[in-house]
C-alpha cells in the first residue's frame, strides 16, 4: 500500500467510523525540532481515550520505597475519597511506516494518573481475554514497545510481519462479486485489517462499520 | 452543611517526566530552582444518575500535565481551565522524602495570599487553582517519584453550604439561562488561551437580563447595586459536591472583598452530551473574615493510587531502558517463530535451562552463539589453560588482548562470559577454570587432592545443569563427563571434529525400562561416544605431531557441528520423553514439532553431506555401560583414580579385555577352519 492510498483509505474510514460514533481524528505530522524531524504534509489516524476497566492487580506488587510516609497531618478532612477504581486509557494510532510500506497499529496504555502500562500488563489486559480460537491472533499480534514514529512518545506496536499473507487470504475470502474501484478495495482492506489486528489489542470497531455498504451495487 | 469536595487527581504524561529528567541531567543539575509548567483541567465523564451503562469511564476530575507542559507559550489554544504550577526536582531521594511538606505548602499559600492582596488574582483567577509537584528522578533506573499538591487555602472554621441546592431552573427563567450560556461563550471567546475558572454573573431582575463578566469587574458591579453571583467552572463528578477550587474562591472573596455570604453558581460544562448544563446553585456562608495576616492552614497533597498520602512512582524503564528494550526484542524474535512454524515452541523454558559447556574453545564459542540466538540465557563455561594467539580468529568470544593474560580463568574465561552478557543484557554467564581429569593421565600423589576436588566440582556443575555440551579437544577428556552425565541421567550432547568430518551425538542415559535389579543402574537407551570403541581412552597427545595434537579442521566445520548440536538439544528439550526418547531415523520417526530427534549426525564436509546414524549402547563400553556405572556408584573416587592411573584398568573393568580375548580365540578358530578349508 502506498502512503497516498493509506491516507485516502484512512480518511474514508474515519468519516465512516465517526458516523458510527467512534471518534477518530486525522493528526498532521508536526515537526520535531529536537529530533531533527521536519514538517511534511503527512499525518496519521488517531483514536484517543478508549477506556478499559483495570485488571485486578495485587497491590503489594507495586510498592515503592517511599510508601508509608507518616503524614497524617496533611489529611484534608473535607476530601471525599473516590471509591471506584478508575479505568485505564488506551490510545490507538494508525501510522504509515515507510519501512514496512504499510499502515502499522500503535497503541499506548495509561492508567488514569498518566503512568504508562507496561508490556506485560497490556498483554494480559488486551490479549488475556481472547478465547482459544483467537489465540493464534494473540501470538501473532503481541504488542511490543516501540517509539511512536511521529511523536517519539513511548508506544507499543503490533508487528506487521504477518499481515500481508493473512490480509491477502482474507481479502480473497471477502472478494466482492463485482469489480470494485481501487479506492474502495483499499478502504475494505483498511477496515478488515484494523478489525482483525485491532481486536488483538483491545480495539473494537463499531459493528455497524462492517454491515454498512456505502456504495450499494 | 460543611463544604466537602472530591479528591483532586493528577494525570502526568510520561513524556513530561522524560523532559524534566533530561532537563535535570543537562541544565539544572544540582539546582533546585522550580520550573513553571501549565496544566489543564480535564472534564470527568459523569455517569448519568441511575444508570450503570458505561462503568469504564473515568469519574474523577483530573488535572492533566501534558508532554508540552513546560512550553508555557504553547501555541495550541486549549479550551479548558488552565493553571500554572511549579515542579521542583530534588537531587536525592532522601531530600525528596525529608522535605518539610507542611512548610512547602505554607510557603506557596503565603505567596497566594500575597497575590490575592495585590489584586493579581482578580486579573488572573487561575492563580487560585495552582498545582505544584515535587519530583525525584532516578535517572539511572528511569524511575520517577512524584507527588502533587493542590494548595488549598483554609479558614479557621470551614465554610458551610446552605442546605438546599438549587437548580438553575429554580432561580432563573429559561430565557435568562439562555443568556447565561451566551454570556459564558462570550467570555470564552474573549479569554484567549484557557478558560477562566472563576467569573461573575450579574443579574438584573428588573430588566430580566443576565450577563457574564470577568471576576475583576466585581467591585464595579457591586457598587451599582445589582445582584452578583460568583460563577465557578466546576469539574466535580459528584452531583452534590462542588470541586476543590471553590474553597479557594471562597477564601479569596472573604479575604479580598470581605464577603462572607455569597451565592455561587457552579457552572458544569460537560461536553459528553454536547450540552451545557448549569444546574446547581450554592449558597455559602462562613462565620468570620479570614485572617489577613497569616494563613491558618494549607492542605491537600494528592493521595497515591493506594489511597494513601504518598508519592506516586512512574517506572519508565520498560520504555526507555535500552537493555529492557533489547531483551524484549530478542524475545519477540523467538516468539515470531511460533506464529506459523512452531506454535508449541517453548521459548520461555529455554531461557531458564542451565547449559554447561565443557570446553570454551572453538566449539564452545560457537555453541554459545547458537544457544544465545535460541534464547538460552544461562550459560556456564568450563575450560583451563591459556588463550593462544591463534585462538581469537576461530573463538569469537575471545580477543587479542585475552591472549596476553596468563590463564583463561584469570581474565579470559570470565571475559568470554562477560562478552555474552554484553551481547544480551539478560544473559547469566559464568566461567570456571577446571582441568578435567582423564584416563591415561596418571595423577601424582601430591596432586590427588586437587584432582579429586576438580572431580567434585565437575560433578556438582553437572548435577546443577539441565543440558551438558561436551566440547573438549581430546577424546580422553570426554570420558569423565560422559560417565558423570550417564550416572546422573543428564542430557549430554557431544561434538567431535576431524579435519573435515564431525560427529554430533546425544548420549544415552540409563533407561529404567532396562532395569532388572532395583539396586543396580540399568543400561543406557542409546550409545555414547565411547560405545563404538574397543579400546579405553588413553593419553592421545603423547607422540603426536603438532597438526595431530591441535584440532586442525576446516574452519567452517565447527560452526556447522555446533549449530547442529544446539538444534539437537532444542529438539531434545521439546520431546516429551527428553533424553529417554528413542532415536528417530529418516525411516522411523516419532519426533517433535521440530522434526526428527536423531541419535547422531555424522557430517562430511568433503562431500557436503550429513548422515543420520543410530548407535546402540555397548555393554562393554568403558564410559556408560551398566557395569562401569555400577562400579563408579559403589567405589566412587577410588574407581576413578584407578581409571586415571592404570593403563588397562577400564578395559578390564568393562569386560573389554575378556571380550577381546574371546574374540581372538574365535578368530584363531576361524583361521584354523579357513586353513582347513583351503587346504583340504
Amino acid at each position: 500500500m502506498k502512503y497516498e492510498e493509506f491516507q485516502s483509505a484512512a480518511m474514508a474510514f474515519m468519516a465512516e467510523a465517526n458516523d458510527h460514533g467512534q471518534e477518530w481524528k486525522w493528526v498532521p505530522n508536526h515537526p520535531r525540532p529536537l529530533q531533527n524531524v521536519g514538517a511534511d504534509d503527512r499525518g496519521y489516524l488517531a483514536l484517543e481515550e478508549v477506556y478499559r476497566e483495570p485488571l485486578e492487580i495485587d497491590s503489594t506488587e507495586n510498592r515503592n520505597e517511599l510508601d508509608d510516609e507518616d503524614s497524617c497531618t496533611f489529611i484534608d478532612p473535607s476530601v471525599i475519597k473516590s471509591e471506584t477504581a478508575q479505568p485505564n486509557m488506551y490510545r490507538y494510532h494508525v501510522v504509515y511506516v515507510e519501512a514496512y510500506q504499510c499502515p502499522v497499529l500503535f497503541l499506548q496504555g495509561k492508567s488514569i494518573d498518566g503512568r504508562l502500562l507496561d508490556t506485560e500488563y497490556i498483554w494480559r489486559d488486551c490479549c488475556g481475554s481472547m478465547n482459544h480460537e483467537q489465540s493464534w491472533l494473540t501470538d501473532s499480534c503481541l504488542p511490543t514497545p516501540e517509539e511512536h514514529p511521529v511523536t517519539g512518545e513511548p508506544f507499543h506496536f503490533v508487528h506487521p510481519c504477518r499481515s500481508k499473507d493473512f490480509m491477502d487470504a482474507i481479502m480473497q475470502a471477502f472478494l466482492p462479486s463485482v469489480q470494485e474501484p481501487c479506492t474502495q478495495s483499499n478502504l475494505r482492506y483498511f477496515k478488515l485489517w484494523l478489525s482483525v489486528y485491532g481486536q488483538a489489542v483491545g480495539l473494537r470497531l463499531p459493528l455497524a462499520l462492517h454491515s454498512s455498504n456505502p456504495h450499494p451495487t | 452543611m460543611a463544604l466537602r469536595h472530591p479528591a483532586p487527581a493528577s494525570s502526568l504524561d510520561a513524556s513530561f517526566l522524560s523532559r524534566i529528567a533530561s532537563l535535570k541531567l543537562h541544565d539544572l543539575r544540582l539546582s533546585l530552582r522550580p520550573l513553571p509548567f501549565t496544566a489543564s483541567f480535564c472534564l470527568p465523564h459523569r455517569v448519568p444518575q441511575g444508570s450503570s451503562s458505561s462503568p469504564s469511564q473515568p469519574s474523577q476530575e483530573r488535572l492533566v500535565v501534558a508532554a508540552d507542559a513546560l512550553d508555557l507559550d504553547a501555541s495550541a489554544i486549549k479550551r479548558a481551565v488552565l493553571t500554572t504550577g511549579e515542579v521542583t526536582i530534588f537531587n536525592t531521594i532522601e531530600s525528596f522524602k525529608e522535605l518539610d511538606k507542611k512548610q512547602f505548602l505554607h510557603n506557596i499559600a503565603t505567596e497566594m495570599c500575597r497575590q490575592i492582596d495585590s489584586g493579581e488574582v482578580e486579573e488572573n483567577p487561575s492563580l487560585l487553582v495552582r498545582c505544584d509537584v515535587i519530583v525525584f528522578s532516578d535517572l539511572k533506573d528511569y524511575k520517577h517519584y512524584y507527588w502533587f499538591a493542590f494548595p488549598a487555602l483554609c479558614f479557621p472554621d470551614p465554610p458551610t453550604l446552605s442546605d438546599s441546592i438549587l437548580s438553575m431552573e429554580d432561580v432563573m427563567s429559561s430565557d435568562m439561562i439562555h443568556q447565561l450560556h451566551i454570556g459564558y461563550n462570550g467570555l470564552l471567546e474573549s479569554s484567549g488561551n484557557g478558560i477562566p475558572p472563576f467569573f461573575i454573573v450579574v443579574e438584573d431582575k428588573d430588566a430580566n437580563t443576565v450577563s457574564v463578566k470577568p471576576l475583576s469587574h466585581y467591585p464595579a458591579c457591586a457598587q451599582s447595586g445589582k445582584q452578583v453571583l460568583f460563577g465557578f467552572v466546576d469539574h466535580s463528578p459528584l452531583q452534590s459536591n462542588p470541586g476543590w477550587p471553590l474553597r479557594n474562591l471562597l477564601y479569596f472573596l472573604n479575604r479580598r472583598w470581605s464577603l462572607s455570604d455569597v451565592t455561587v453558581l457552579c457552572y458544569r460544562d460537560f461536553s459528553e452530551n454536547m450540552q451545557r448544563e448549569s444546574q446547581a446553585e450554592w449558597h455559602s456562608r462562613q462565620g468570620r473574615r479570614a485572617d489577613s495576616d497569616r494563613v491558618k492552614e494549607t492542605l491537600s497533597w494528592e493521595l497515591n493510587q493506594k489511597g494513601k498520602l504518598g508519592p506516586r512512582c512512574a517506572d519508565l524503564a520498560p520504555f526507555m531502558d535500552p537493555k529492557r528494550r533489547a531483551i524484549e526484542s530478542a524475545d519477540l524474535n523467538l516468539k515470531l517463530m511460533r506464529w506459523r512454524f512452531l506454535p508449541n515452541l517453548d521459548t520461555e523454558s529455554l531461557s531458564h535451562k542451565r547449559c554447561l559447556l565443557l570446553g570454551a574453545g572453538t566449539l564452545g564459542c560457537n555453541v554459545a552463539r547458537s544457544l544465545t540466538s535460541w534464547g538460552f540465557r544461562k550459560i556456564t563455561f568450563v575450560d583451563y589453560g591459556k588463550v593462544s594467539y591463534s585462538n581469537p580468529t576461530r573463538q569469537w568470544l575471545f580477543e587479542f588482548e585475552d591472549c596476553l593474560s596468563l590463564s583463561r580463568s584469570d581474565v579470559s574465561l570470565q571475559a568470554a562470559a562477560d562478552r555474552l552478557s554484553r551481547i544480551v543484557p539478560n544473559m547469566e554467564a559464568e566461567g570456571f577454570e577446571l582441568s578435567i581429569p582423564m584416563p591415561g593421565h596418571p595423577v601424582a600423589e601430591e596432586l590427588q587432592g586437587k584432582v579429586l576436588a576438580d572431580v567434585a566440582k565437575l560433578a556438582d556443575l553437572i548435577q546443577h545443569a539441565d543440558l551438558i555440551f561436551l566440547l573438549t579437544d581430546t577424546r580422553e577428556s570426554r570420558w569423565l563427563p560422559t560417565l558423570l552425565c550417564a550416572c546422573k541421567s543428564k542430557p549430554c550432547i557431544n561434538v567431535a571434529l576431524g579435519f573435515d568430518t564431525f560427529v554430533v551425538m546425544r548420549h544415552g542415559v540409563p533407561d529404567p525400562a532396562n532395569a532388572t535389579d532395583p539396586q543396580q543402574i540399568p543400561s543406557c537407551n542409546l550409545g555414547c561416544y565411547f560405545c563404538n570403541d574397543v579400546v579405553a581412552p588413553m593419553n592421545s597427545t603423547r607422540n603426536r605431531t603438532l597438526d595431530q595434537q591441535c584440532t586442525a579442521t576446516r574452519p567452517g566445520l565447527s560452526p556447522i557441528a555446533s549449530s547442529i548440536a544446539v538444534e539437537i538439544a532444542v529438539s531434545l528439550l521439546h520431546h516429551p520423553k527428553g533424553c529417554l526418547a528413542q532415536a528417530d531415523t529418516e525411516e522411523e520417526q516419532e519426533g517433535t514439532d521440530l522434526g526428527i530427534l536423531p541419535h547422531q549426525i555424522r557430517g562430511f564436509l568433503s562431500s557436503f553431506s550429513n548422515v543420520v546414524v543410530q548407535g546402540r549402547p555397548f555393554k562393554h563400553c568403558t564410559a556408560c555401560s551398566a557395569v562401569i556405572l555400577n562400579q563408579y556408584a559403589t567405589r566412587g573416587n577410588e574407581f576413578l583414580l584407578r581409571a586415571f592411573n592404570e593403563p588397562n584398568f577400564l578395559e578390564e573393568a568393562s569386560g573389554l579385555t575378556d571380550m577381546l580375548r574371546e574374540g581372538e580365540a574365535l578368530m584363531e578358530d576361524w583361521e584354523d577352519d579357513e586353513v582347513e578349508e583351503l587346504e583340504p
